[in-house]
């Protein structure tokens, strides 16, 4: 079976920015069947977590093969846990390795917290303290994850209530430290970071103005709920205007990649789905309008 | 509490820990990894879900978690471990509900065959192999049985159950038969590895004391004429 090349490879020397995959939806059990269906063409990319493909088979496996033939899929993973003080689970990193290399993909990437603690695993992401000891635990496991996997490799920026510990720095400090030291790629969660600076009281632009955008390669955008006294990430809400604001200001700044829109739960009907996708590329259409190359594969 | 170590072990109390109350937000996050195991719990066996109430549900998957956290990346493997620990322990339900842990790998086997690999099957010409995309089950309770108001376990018949499921191969679609220990033999050698037809009754008959004979034979071969008409017994 023939696989669709993910990685439009444009300049080898552009470890970060080289790839063009443009704007798509992150791939789910609830909109599987209806992508293969409508093969909607406002869609540039999909997302996928590997973790529900490999070593499987029948009705769903089926649909991602015949997705991964139409669009490029990029893999997102939630089950490294980078921070975990337990060794990485080599296996896992194995099977990722042996399941993604069938479709080129460009990049992998998962996410800065625990995913794991004491080897008990969960599929919540728990946040890391903002310490010296936390990045230098992280950076050599990064690294590690790239040379299993032989691919580059984003981490991603995540949502959170607390702050475990005594924080040694700023948010953005820490995930630009994490990055640099590791030489990796950031994915920048725009709700993420929008929930965040509300729950901490932070300034988003302070945040940006501090971030690599270089080595920005993936974008998410997501919804969130309101709670009592804090934003509770969901990712099962639509995606509110100070968050499009982000992603609008991150596309002024830098060439991005690949831009996701995720949505994890109560998935509404694919055409609001795909509204949202519209919604992205219209962003980054103005954006390149304006002058900045913030996508490639828009339509 | 600053260092790794101190932080990741509050996280397993935050998270794991009966004895521990979180406070503020730390709370929402043992909710949200609670919750978040018990929506994938529900959705694969919804059987076991609906007959326990929210609170024994909630208390007998608090001690799994305690007593045996998950260990696979792979969520839908949630359950198995869940069933598998209700299995091969006296938990806090064991008398209330001593068929639970049966219940839920039944359950689960469904969801286990739904995904199973695609395997290409291979062997000798005309030998028999067995569909790659099924699981066989052994109970002592009537699993396929128990429902919202049939699972008082003084009045459900203790015996030796044996189910089938398995993935049919043009419709993907999980199917399940309850059967007799004669047929499970057949499963178990034909999960071995290919056999032609004769060897594989012959050797059935070895197991369970049957002499081979012409009327053994012939029904042998009905039956798995049968069993491949349904997408269970390949011929290669």
């Amino acid at each position: 079976m023939s696989k669709t090349s993910a990685g439009q490879k444009k300049n080898q020397g552009d470890r970060f920015k080289g790839y063009r995959l443009g704007v798509g939806l992150g791939l789910r059990r609830e909109n599987s069947e209806d992508l293969v269906k409508y093969k909607p063409s406002e869609i540039d990319c999909l997302e996928a977590a590997p973790e529900n493909y490999f070593g499987t088979g029948g009705k769903l496996y089926r649909e991602f093969l015949e997705l991964a033939e139409v669009y490029p899929i990029v893999f997102h993973g939630i089950s490294t846990s980078v921070g975990s003080l337990k060794p990485l689970n080599r296996n896992y990193l194995k099977e990722v390795r042996a399941f993604v290399k069938d479709f080129s993909p460009a990049w992998f990437s998962d996410h800065l917290c625990y995913s794991s603690v004491m080897g008990a695993q969960f599929h919540d992401l728990l946040p890391l303290p903002f310490t010296e000891e936390a990045i230098n635990h992280v950076v050599p496991r990064i690294q590690q994850i790239q040379d299993v996997l032989d691919l580059p490799f984003a981490i991603e920026n995540i949502s959170c209530y607390v702050h475990p510990g005594e924080p040694e720095m700023k948010e953005w400090e820490f995930v630009r430290e994490v990055v640099e030291r590791a030489d990796c790629g950031l994915l920048l969660d725009v709700n993420n970071l929008y929930v965040n600076s509300v729950n901490f009281g932070f300034d988003v632009e302070e945040y940006l103005q501090h971030m690599p955008m270089e080595r920005i390669m993936h974008i998410h955008v997501a919804g969130h709920r309101v709670m009592d006294d804090f934003l509770l990430d969901t990712h099962g809400e639509n995606i509110i205007d100070p968050v499009w604001k982000i992603l609008e200001r991150v596309a002024s700044l830098t060439s991005l990649p690949a831009v996701i829109v995720e949505r994890d739960n109560n998935l509404p009907p694919l055409p609001d789905q795909l509204a949202e996708v519209r919604m992205a590329r219209q962003i980054i259409e103005n954006a390149n309008a304006a002058g900045v190359s913030a996508v490639g594969g828009a339509k | 509490m600053s260092s790794l170590k101190e932080i990741e072990a509050f996280w397993e109390k935050v998270c794991f820990d009966p004895n521990y109350q979180p406070e503020g937000r730390y709370q929402t996050y043992r909710e949200l990894v609670f919750s978040g195991m018990l929506d994938v719990l529900q959705s694969i066996c919804p059987v076991a879900r609906g007959i326990l109430s929210d609170g024994d549900w909630q208390q007998v998957l608090q001690e799994f978690l305690r007593e045996a956290p998950p260990r696979s990346v792979v969520i839908r493997q949630l359950p198995f471990e869940a069933s598998q620990y209700l299995k091969d322990h006296d938990h806090v339900l064991s008398e209330t509900y001593p068929w639970l842990g049966e219940l839920m790998e039944y359950e689960y086997l469904e969801v286990g065959v739904r995904f199973a690999p695609e395997v290409q099957v291979t062997g000798p010409k005309d030998s028999l192999s067995l569909n790659p995309a099924h699981a066989l089950g052994a109970y002592t309770w009537p699993v396929h049985f128990i429902s919202e108001t049939r699972h008082d376990p003084d009045k459900l018949p203790r015996a030796e159950y044996f189910l089938f499921l398995w993935r049919e191969p043009e419709s993907l679609e999980v199917k399940f038969m309850e059967i007799n220990p004669l047929v499970a033999a057949v499963f178990r050698h034909l999960q071995n590895g290919p056999l032609n037809e004769i060897s594989l009754l012959q050797q059935v008959a070895d197991e369970m004391e049957i002499e081979p004979g012409t009327e053994y034979l012939e029904e042998g071969k009905a039956l798995l004429k049968g069993l491949a008409d349904k997408g269970i017994v390949f011929k290669n």
